[in-house]
């Protein structure tokens, strides 16, 4: 039996050997292959390039190498990389460890068979080997590590205690999305089980991808990479119907090398057809039309979403203002969208707490959930989420502050109209009631005390020095909504004092009293 | 009078008329102008038959009856009745006339005005001497009126014909003694005080006075009421001090009360008998005898005293030391005995009105709670003083709190030691950190929702120090950890902390300090606060005049501005004005109508005379020096009050328009507002204020309740009559609105959206300018929307002895610091 450190000296060569044969080979293939698809092998490195790249200043012209075979989407397979990080605290020896990865290796390689080309190894030095160390990495840190790789996916794997338990937990990376998920764990007293376990919980951390390829209004057609070869496995079919995709868009440059990345918010594809490597779905999402397609320069792609967390913590903040999270703000979850047959009566309504947040619990019966948050009663945003695929969220919602001082105000101004015309009305009547007594003096006083209340000028003065500043920011953050809502509101009330504050009404009353005066 | 004559002769002519009509129908006319008397010798003179009254004749003069027939009116009748005179005539006949005048002496006096004119004869002539003699002879006769004549109810009588007159009084006096006799003390006294209301000088009331007052006594001391009948001897014993009797009466009375006091250990009562009764008997055998038994007594409590002390109980000593001193103050040497036993222990003897654990419908701790939660517990900031409409707080625990990272931390370094008299826990880091945790933890039972919202980490760098990290930067930490207590069960080894409840009967509660200052000290503190329960306010300000107590909390604004006006309790006393006023408003539940109903609470509001109820109710004093009128619910120098609020004005009509619009809002069909609960506190003052209000409202239709106290503290009102300090409007906003002490947001979800922002927005703000500027808006648009009452803010007093030291100059409660006060030696009469 070799050693551990010779093995891994030898693994170290074989992954170097590799790494500049597939980076070359991924140069070329960058040069030729205009297909708009995620190459099969990744953009390498600079350097390995360079390094295999003829002089500029050749004695004989190369022969130009034939052209690769393009490989359809739904034909490439996975380069993916498992490694095991086990915990020195374990005591577990190179040879036990060594066993486990063996085992896993097969039960992988018997599983999902031409699916991947997957190497199974031990963790190298620098990689986690416990969950802490796995807590600590982020997608960053792994994009760096793994970027000037060909891996495309990477399951990393710790195996550590928990108590008396042993506790495995992993990552996946995955190159396309430059994403990592949570991290996922299994836990067992049995040592005899960890292989399995680690094989399950690679399959349960894998995201398949798909190439989005047309689009049409809300039908999308997608292919799953690698999706002709079936694994043996029946429980590892990438897709059933009712699954979710998340969407992305690769930016990429005149190499087709990776600019930018695009995720598309509040956006998922609804799988409804499957027929082998080919997908159909309808889009769900906040916007109107999120998806175009796949570009020239532009790769759509989505990953499978698989809900790892129990619950999703959502919070609302208003567009810009992070620091103020809308609290107590009314919440509605449906489990459908509502159309004009169903009004979706079995709403589940919550309110955001002080940090503006709500959680909402993932459901495997009903994925899928529409979030409608209210101001009052009326919807400030709405959108689709699927608890539990990402245990922290942020809702960005219209700024309603503008809308809700206004509201305050028109209440306070409808609060006084209210309390004016119900003084006016005991004035007047009071007023009557002296002057068929004769009493001409209280008459008098009482019309002084009619005439001093707050007249219409005054109320449209106020009404419109309220709405022109509230429309001013509406229009400032270009929310038509609330400007038409502040609108709305100040019209409301100008109505209510036009209505109630009619000057005729006061005048009718002080000619009343005079024919009143005269007649007697 | 000649209006009264005439009056009084058309009505019981009607009466006499029936009797006499027969006799006079066949009588020749009377005389003219008015009818003489009949007698034997003199005839009836000849008058015109519509002149003057007819004369009864010698018929009708036997047919009067004989004095030893009349018999004196009852009781009603002469009191209530019309005054009716006898005169009764040399053949013992009795006319029943009405009341003569002048009264008393009427025959005496008008010989004296005979014999006065008869003076002015000389030099008279002619025609004027004519006249004269006309007018002379007049005053020979006495005109009478006889009540029940109704033609002719005047007659003369000449003055020789009448042997006396026996006047209303006069019959009064008899009567009064029949009474008397019969043992009718009441009515008869009833008679007395008519008499001397309107005829106070009359001949023999005097007399009659004395015995009845000593008839009086005798019957209340029959009856074993002896202070009772000290009432009547002592009045009599003013007015006449050689009346028969009184003098030894007195003398047994004081006797047997001061014995009798003695007996049951009212030593304040039997000195005062003692005293009373040797002012009047110094040489009496029995004051000597009690004065001895009393000193007797005393040195031996005081003794019994000392020995404890010296066995080391010195929480029994004291006790015993000041009931020693209450027996007999006069002892020799009893100041410098008494002094060290009281000083070593010392004891707060407080007068209140009502003790904790009594009933009471009222939801939150007030009055006697609070006193108890005063004494047991010291939050980790407590309020200090309003400064510039600032509150500013002070701490037992911190030494320093320093702001870190521009306010995002914030380092807090906690004291290591304390003074010995200092009762509050000794805090380490942990601690205070674990109860910071334990409240930002929903599943904790203290989890505060505001304190969760600010704190984003806490470290701990060393057993008395930690830094907090903030989620945002708090305006004022001291205004939230002011609501913060450490735990109760702290340093349980030693006997806890603060002042603790260990003595609770009907008529006095115990508190006492846990953890005792130990020995070998120069000074120490207060050790036990003992609060005595009195019927009423008076009781307690005579209480602490006697010297029973050395304090009371708070009395009403009457006692306080009679205590300040006297000279003599102005030297004796501290009268304190509490730091901060308070302030009394009536503030509506969530769930009930009157909050859902804007137009409703402006009902409520208008309909409240404020000035009124605070001159006449609260105050008692028309100047209103201690109170003012509020617009908010804090102080009126405050930083949360805007000036653009709406004033809340007393207009009953437009009362009446809200109510009718409330009631419309309220119910579809119109009918009726529902009959509202409202919680007040235990207390005199402001549950009579609260039943003046609800009398208001009712004028308007609006049906109050006032839960009675005897039905426990109350989830489910409408209304709260809230009494207390409001000094932080950045936090205090929040439990006007919600009723709840602690900031939940949850409370909010049935207020308006933008109410419940502002709220948040106020909880979040860190920069000082914008939250008085968001204080005061929301007082600005709450006052629009009624969504409290606010009444007025009364400067409260503490009123203690002047032997207690130690007190904050401007307490914030009443039990402010009591842990540093001490009460040097006093004795009553000192």
């Amino acid at each position: 039996m070799r050693s551990n450190a010779t093995r891994r000296i030898v693994n170290g060569i074989i992954a170097v050997a590799t790494w500049f044969v597939l980076g070359a080979a991924a140069a070329t293939h960058a040069q030729d292959v205009a297909v708009p698809a995620t190459p099969v092998v990744a953009p390498a490195s600079p350097a390995p390039y360079t390094a295999v790249t003829p002089p500029a200043s050749g004695v004989a012209k190369p022969t130009p190498a034939p052209k690769p075979p393009v490989i359809p989407y739904e034909q490439q397979v996975y380069q993916v990389s498992i490694t095991l990080g086990v915990a020195p605290e374990l005591d577990l020896s190179n040879g036990e460890s060594q066993r486990i990865v063996d085992q896993l290796r097969a039960l992988v390689e018997t599983r999902i068979g031409m699916w991947w080309q997957s190497r199974v190894t031990l963790s190298p030095a620098g990689e986690p080997n416990s969950r802490a160390m796995l807590e600590l990495r982020t997608a960053k840190s792994w994009n760096e590590a793994l970027e000037p790789t060909t891996i495309e996916k990477k399951f990393a794997l710790t195996l550590d205690r928990e108590g008396t338990e042993f506790r495995l937990s992993g990552v996946e990376w995955d190159r396309a999305s430059q994403t990592v998920t949570s991290i996922q764990g299994r836990t067992t007293f049995d040592r005899r089980l960890l292989p399995t376990l680690a094989a399950d919980l690679v399959f349960d951390l894998f995201r398949p991808l798909v190439t989005i390829d047309t689009v049409v209004e809300n039908r999308v057609e997608m292919r799953i990479r690698g999706g002709e070869y079936l694994p043996p496995d029946p429980l590892l079919t990438p897709f059933a119907v009712g699954d979710y995709v998340t969407c992305f868009m690769r930016h990429l440059g005149k190499n087709r090398e990776l600019k930018r990345m695009q995720y598309i918010p509040w956006t998922s594809v609804r799988i409804e057809l499957i027929e082998r490597g080919y997908l159909r779905g309808t889009t769900v999402s906040a916007f109107g039309s999120p998806l175009a397609g796949s570009r020239r320069r532009v790769e759509l792609l989505g990953l499978k979403i698989r809900p790892a967390h129990p619950q999703t913590r959502l919070q609302v903040i208003p567009r810009g203002k992070p620091q103020s999270p809308m609290a107590g703000y009314r919440v509605e979850l449906l489990d459908r969208p509502e159309t004009k047959d169903d009004k979706v009566e079995d709403r589940v309504n919550v309110r955001t707490d002080r940090n503006g947040e709500i959680v909402i619990p993932a459901d495997p019966a009903k994925p899928l959930r529409y979030v409608i948050v209210y101001s009052g009663a009326a919807p400030l945003a709405k959108a689709p989420l699927i608890p539990g695929e990402i245990e922290r969220l942020v809702l960005e919602a219209p700024d309603d502050s503008a809308r809700l001082n206004v509201e305050a105000e028109t209440e306070l101004l409808q609060s006084e109209l209210v309390d004016i015309v119900a003084r006016r009305e005991v004035l007047m009547a009071r007023a009557r009631g002296a002057s068929k007594k004769a009493n001409w003096d209280m008459v008098t006083d009482l019309e002084k005390q009619v005439d001093t209340l707050p007249t219409l000028d005054m109320f449209a003065t106020r009404i419109e020095a309220l709405k022109t500043p509230a429309v001013q920011s509406a229009k400032r953050n270009k929310d038509k909504a609330q400007e038409s809502r502040i609108i709305r509101m100040c019209k409301q009330i100008s109505d209510m004092a036009i209505l109630h504050l009619d000057p005729i009404k006061v005048k009718e009353f002080h000619t009343e009293i005079e024919e009143e005066k005269k007649s007697q | 009078m000649v209006g009264r004559w005439i009056t009084t002769w058309t009505l019981v002519l009607v009466c006499l008329s029936g009797m006499l009509a027969g006799t006079r129908a066949q009588e020749a006319p009377p005389v003219d102008p008015a009818a003489e008397v009949p007698s034997a010798e003199t005839p009836p003179a000849e008058t015109p038959p519509d002149a003057a009254p007819k004369a009864p004749t010698a018929k009708a003069e036997s047919e009067l009856p004989l004095l030893e027939a009349m018999e004196v009116p009852e009781p009603g009748l002469l009191i209530n009745g019309p005054l009716r005179d006898w005169v009764v005539l040399v053949s013992d006949r009795v006319l029943v006339v009405e009341s003569l005048a002048p009264r008393p002496g009427t025959i005496e006096k008008q010989l004296e005005a005979y014999e006065e004119k008869k003076k002015g004869r000389a030099g008279l002539k002619g025609e004027e001497l004519e006249t004269f003699e006309e007018e002379l002879l007049e005053l020979n006769y006495l005109y009478v009126t006889v009540p029940g004549e109704k033609e002719s109810p005047e007659y003369r009588i000449p003055l020789k014909q009448i042997r006396e007159i026996i006047h209303h009084e006069d019959l009064m006096l008899r009567r009064m003694q029949m009474l008397a006799e019969a043992g009718n003390i009441d009515v008869a006294l009833e008679f007395l005080n008519w008499m001397l209301e309107n005829v106070p000088d009359w001949p023999g009331l005097g007399e009659k006075r004395g015995g009845l007052l000593m008839a009086d006594a005798k019957i209340r001391m029959d009856a074993g009421r002896l202070e009772d009948a000290l009432v009547p001897l002592e009045e009599l014993y003013s007015l006449q001090k050689d009346f028969p009797g009184v003098s030894d009466q007195i003398g047994n009375v004081l006797q047997t009360l001061a014995l009798s006091a003695a007996e049951k250990e009212d030593y304040p009562q039997a000195h005062h008998h003692l005293e009373r009764l040797r002012s009047l008997y110094p040489d009496n055998p029995q004051v000597a005898t009690i004065s001895n038994g009393l000193e007797q007594r005393c040195v031996e409590m005081l003794t019994k005293a000392e020995e404890a002390y010296k066995a080391g109980k010195f929480d029994e000593a004291p006790a015993l030391a000041e009931k020693a001193a209450v027996m007999w103050p006069k002892l020799k040497n009893l100041k410098s005995r008494h002094k060290p036993l009281v000083e070593r222990y010392q004891r707060l003897h407080v007068g209140v009105i009502r003790l904790t654990g009594e009933a009471s419908s009222y939801p939150i701790p007030v009055d006697a709670e609070l006193r108890e939660e005063n004494l047991h517990r010291i939050p980790l900031f407590a309020l200090d003083r309003m400064q510039g409409g600032t509150a500013q707080y002070r701490t037992r625990f911190f030494n320093e709190w320093e702001p870190m990272d521009l306010g995002r931390r914030m380092r807090f370094e906690l004291k290591q030691n304390r003074q010995p008299w200092e009762s509050q826990p000794l805090l380490d880091a942990p601690t205070v950190v674990q109860m910071l945790l334990d409240r930002t933890n929903p599943e904790n039972s203290d989890f505060d929702e505001r304190l969760a919202g600010l704190i984003r980490s806490i470290e701990i760098q060393s057993p008395t120090e930690f830094t907090i990290t903030f989620e945002r930067v708090p305006s004022r930490i001291e205004a939230v950890f002011a609501s913060i207590f450490p735990p109760a069960n702290l340093e349980e080894a030693e006997g806890g902390t603060g002042f603790k409840l260990v003595e609770s009967e009907p008529e006095r509660t115990v508190y006492r300090r846990a953890r005792l200052e130990p020995a070998g000290l120069q000074l120490y503190h207060a050790a036990e606060v003992v609060e005595h329960k009195y019927p009423s306010h008076d009781r307690v300000v005579q209480a602490l005049l006697r010297g029973e107590i050395s304090m009371t909390p708070n009395l009403p604004d009457w006692h306080v501005r009679r205590l300040l006006a006297d000279e003599a309790v102005v030297k004796d006393f501290f009268i304190l004005p509490y730091a901060v006023p308070t302030t009394h408003l009536v503030l509506f539940h969530p769930e009930s109508p009157a909050w859902k109903s804007r137009e409703l609470r402006r009902a409520l509001a208008y309909s409240i005379d404020r000035e009124k109820l605070l001159r006449e109710v609260i105050l008692r004093d028309q100047t209103a020096a201690h109170g003012r009128l509020i617009e908010s619910p804090f102080p009126r120098e405050s930083y949360g009050n805007s000036l653009l609020a709406r004033p809340v004005t007393f207009d009953l009509s437009a009362a009446l328009a809200m109510s009718v619009a409330a009631t419309r809002s309220l119910d579809p069909k119109g009918e009726q507002i529902p009959t509202l609960r409202m919680v007040a506190p235990p207390t005199l003052t402001e549950r009579a204020a609260a039943l003046s209000m609800i009398r208001s409202w009712k004028k308007i239709g609006i049906n109050v309740e006032l839960v009675p106290d005897d039905e426990g503290p109350q989830a489910k009102y409408d209304l709260i009559y809230r009494v207390g300090i409001l000094p932080e409007p950045a936090i205090d906003w929040w439990p006007i609105v919600t009723l709840n002490p602690r900031a939940n947001l949850l409370d909010l979800t049935q207020k308006p959206d933008w109410l419940r922002q502002q709220l948040m927005e106020l909880d979040r703000t860190a920069d000082w300018t914008r939250v008085i500027a968001q204080s005061q808006d929301l007082h600005r648009r709450l006052s629009v929307e009624a969504a409290y009452l606010p009444l007025f803010e009364v400067d409260s007093y503490v009123v203690m002895r002047k032997n207690v030291r130690g007190f904050p100059p401007r307490p914030t409660h009443c039990y402010d610091s009591v842990d540093r006060w001490t009460l040097e030696a006093w004795l009553p009469g000192q």
